[in-house]
């Protein structure tokens, strides 16, 4: 068997071993590129709602509250309660929590919905497991390392790294470095 | 093929054999009640701690802090995530939690005031100023007006700094079902 033969084999299966690791990493990571704009983990939105008033701090408990989110869809979700400030009180929800001023009776319902597939895959690239998912994410950057070197020897001639090659993997590595040059 | 085959598989075996062997060290801990950290934050700088508490507020940008009540909702603890643990989950608030952690200590003087404001100034502050998550829609103007509210603390603290208190986690256990 011969070099370039082993290369290709190398560069297959490690493709096929990494496909699950370099989609789920590819995925995520273009979700925490952009996480000053956006929570990659959570949908959280706001909704304001208005309450009757007067409401009377010592009449505020658990059965009351939940007769208000009754109004909205909420009453299943109640955790637990307590007054921010004397007219403000918090509720803490399940997936979320609901503000109410006590004297206007305007407040909002905070809503907290998993991103599905999206917190998973976070959850992984953040490597929030750590102990053996480390060494299996380190593996597969070692992967990436094999891939990206077999990758290089996979073609010949015109179209391999003696051709065109060359040239696509110099203007990749110029990028970083303009970058780099840029803004270090 | 098969043999090519066979020598990317050992490797994913002996991965998954691997044990890692980090313990952490979990000599002379103390429990204490948010109340009692905030009384005497001091006492506790650099000793691990287990406090109990309510999560009031998980920071929603990137989850690395968190704030804990005791009995008391207007006194909170600061939870930053430690090396253990990438970020604290949103849906942590409301939940009850015992945290286990390192008492940790920011002083902050002049010169550290200076840097920030430098910083600010420049666009370059990537960190909030003592630890606080930045407002939503908080512009440059106010931070620096937090840089002279800082200074000012210093001024009257009549120690040269103001300390800034957390507690690093190490680890947490909800105290109530998910």
């Amino acid at each position: 068997m011969n070099l370039r033969k082993l290369n290709r084999i190398f560069h297959r299966d490690i493709g096929y071993f990494f496909f699950g690791m370099s989609v789920i990493y590819g995925i995520s990571g273009v979700a925490l590129n952009h996480k000053a704009d956006w929570n990659p983990n959570y949908d959280i939105s706001q909704y304001a709602i208005q309450v009757d008033t007067p409401l009377v701090v010592s009449n505020i408990n658990k059965d009351f509250l939940n007769g208000i989110l009754q109004n909205y869809g909420e009453d299943k979700n109640y955790r637990k309660h307590y007054f921010q400030d004397s007219s403000t009180v918090r509720v803490f929800l399940k997936g979320g929590s609901m503000n109410l001023d006590l004297r206007t009776g305007k407040g909002f319902i905070e809503t907290i919905r998993s991103r599905p597939l999206l917190r998973e895959f976070n959850f992984l690239h953040y490597n929030s497991i750590r102990k053996l998912w480390t060494w299996f994410a380190d593996l597969f950057a070692l992967g990436l390392i094999v891939l990206a070197v077999t990758g290089l020897f996979m073609v010949k001639g015109e179209y391999g790294i003696t051709g065109r090659g060359a040239w696509y993997t110099l203007a990749g590595l110029l990028i970083p470095l303009i970058f780099l040059l840029l803004y270090l | 093929m098969k043999r090519v085959f066979l020598c990317i598989l050992p490797l994913a075996v002996a991965m998954i054999a691997c044990k890692t062997n980090k313990q952490p060290v979990s000599s002379d801990k103390i429990t204490v009640t948010v109340a009692e950290l905030l009384a005497h934050p001091d006492t506790y700088v650099g000793k691990e701690v287990m406090v109990e508490g309510t999560v009031s507020h998980v920071c929603k940008k990137d989850g690395k802090k968190m704030f804990l009540f005791g009995t008391n909702p207007d006194s909170t603890v600061r939870i930053t995530t430690g090396p253990d643990i990438a970020a604290f989950d949103v849906s942590l608030e409301g939940t009850d939690v015992m945290v286990d952690g390192i008492m940790k200590e920011l002083r902050i003087d002049e010169a550290y005031v200076a840097r920030m404001e430098a910083e600010l100034t420049k666009g370059t502050r990537e960190t909030e100023p003592a630890g606080e998550e930045k407002a939503v829609g908080s512009n440059q103007n106010e931070e620096l007006s937090n840089v002279e509210q800082l200074r000012k603390e210093i001024k009257e603290s009549g120690k040269g700094y103001v300390s800034d208190y957390w507690i690093e986690n190490v680890s947490m256990t909800k105290k109530e079902g998910k």
